[in-house]
């Protein structure tokens, strides 16, 4: 039941990132991006393999939907799905993994959640900035729109990992 | 045991990920051009720096037989350099010598490739020792190929075995030139094409190069010409047998033409003069 409502709330939020990429493009030095809170927030009982699976479909829906370069997202977000487990480790501690605990805002406290989200939308921007980029951006540029990116996106996240609290 | 256990899920993970992230790389290679030469120009400096380390591996374990070669080698130049000084004058004539505007840079074949239609080759020399990109690769014998790339060590190049690289040539002791191709059949096979059929160019000549690119010095042998075949009644194509057998081939020169930039600026802004 908690799951249902996990993956109801996930597919929402994955239609409000498609609506982002093809609607909201203030700069092209800033990308948004909710894709990196969501794997981040999954429940930590699920494997690696299924988060990499879930973040390689979810990434091809959203460059198929978003017009985009296909490939760009998933190669971006197959990583943060791939080191969950490593950041969860860092920022929550062992405990929350070996109780099998959900990633919840209200019980973790909001430095730890922002800080989480923070090195996942961290990991995803390296790999997009840098191959959408395809090496024609100076280093300035790319650092930039990195930076522009991270900040932006990081404000967002706090809402999404809101949204995703299974205890909300 | 239990510990072996555990580190399944680990690599099993690892190898779903490059899976993955290889899917991925492929379907954004396939979706923009840019992206896709991006990606290939990567996959290359990998392969380069790859290659370059084995090679390295080995030579080490060969340093021996190498020492005795540079051993035997010193004393031929020695002994050849005996004998300038010996003839009288003849190093103050080699002073004279004016600038061709072109660098040599020697270089050691890391890597070739000889069975596909787009056979390339890599070289131990790259940005670090003055080559850029669309620099010419002579040996001693004749032609070998065009730079296509270099990072800082290595150089990746086009051999004259790929059909994607022409090379001005022209007849030697005669103004007839043309691009010539590879035929895509044999290492030795290939065509000097656009050849006006008025012009003659008999089995056994040797055809050189013209000069008349930026990337080769002229007069460089590259083969030797066969039979002529007359292509739509309005041009001909010789048959040349390349000089330069690319399955010996061990060590290179890059030919780098210093003022090749100087001369494509020029042509832009005469070309966009003729343009206004």
């Amino acid at each position: 039941m908690r799951d249902s409502a996990y993956m109801i709330k996930y597919t929402l939020l994955v239609i409000a990132q498609i609506l982002i990429l093809n609607y909201c493009n203030f700069s092209q030095l800033v990308s948004l991006t909710l894709l990196p809170t969501l794997i981040i927030s999954l429940p930590t009982r699920h494997s690696t393999l299924f988060a990499m699976i879930l973040a390689f479909i979810t990434g091809f829906v959203v460059d198929f939907t978003a017009g985009g370069l296909i490939g760009l997202n998933m190669a971006a977000l197959v990583p943060v799905a791939f080191f969950r487990i490593v950041i969860v480790r860092i920022v929550f501690g062992e405990e929350l993994l070996a109780r099998g605990d959900n990633v919840s805002l209200n019980r973790l406290g909001p430095v730890k959640i922002v800080f989480s989200n923070i090195l996942a939308t961290a990991l995803f921007l390296v790999v997009y900035v840098w191959a959408d980029g395809a090496g024609t951006h100076p280093l300035w540029m790319d650092f930039t729109r990195f930076g522009c990116s991270l900040l932006a996106s990081a404000v967002l996240s706090f809402f999404v990992s809101m949204i995703l609290d299974p205890e909300n | 045991m239990a510990k072996e256990r555990s580190s399944y899920p680990i690599i099993i993970s690892a190898a779903v990920f490059i899976i993955l992230e290889i899917a991925a790389v492929a379907m954004l290679s396939r979706s923009s051009s840019l992206q896709d030469v991006w990606i290939k120009h990567s996959t290359r400096r990998v392969q380069a720096f790859l290659w370059g380390s084995s090679e390295r591996i080995r030579d080490h374990f060969s340093l021996q037989k190498q020492n005795d070669r540079l051993a035997e080698e010193n004393f031929l130049l020695r002994e050849r350099l005996r004998r300038y000084e010996a003839a009288e004058g003849s190093l103050e004539e080699l002073k004279d010598i004016p600038d061709d505007g072109f660098r040599y840079t020697p270089a050691k074949v890391v890597k070739m490739s000889r069975n596909s239609a787009h056979n390339y080759i890599i070289l131990d020399k790259g940005s670090e020792d003055g080559i850029s990109p669309m620099s010419g690769i002579i040996s001693s014998t004749g032609i070998v190929g065009i730079v296509d790339a270099v990072d800082k060590h290595f150089s990746y190049g086009l051999t004259i075995n790929n059909s994607n690289i022409g090379i001005s040539a022209r007849v030697k002791g005669s103004d007839v030139t043309g691009p010539l191709f590879w035929d895509g059949l044999t290492s030795k096979g290939s065509y000097l094409k656009d050849i006006a059929l008025h012009n003659d160019v008999n089995p056994g000549d040797t055809i050189m190069t013209s000069g008349f690119s930026t990337i080769f010095p002229p007069d460089i042998p590259i083969g030797v010409a066969g039979e002529a075949k007359i292509i739509n009644g309005s041009s001909k194509n010789v048959k040349v047998e390349l000089f330069q057998d690319l399955s010996s081939l061990r060590y290179v020169t890059v030919v780098k033409n210093i003022r090749r930039e100087e001369i494509e600026e020029l042509e832009a802004s005469e070309n966009k003069e003729g343009h206004k």
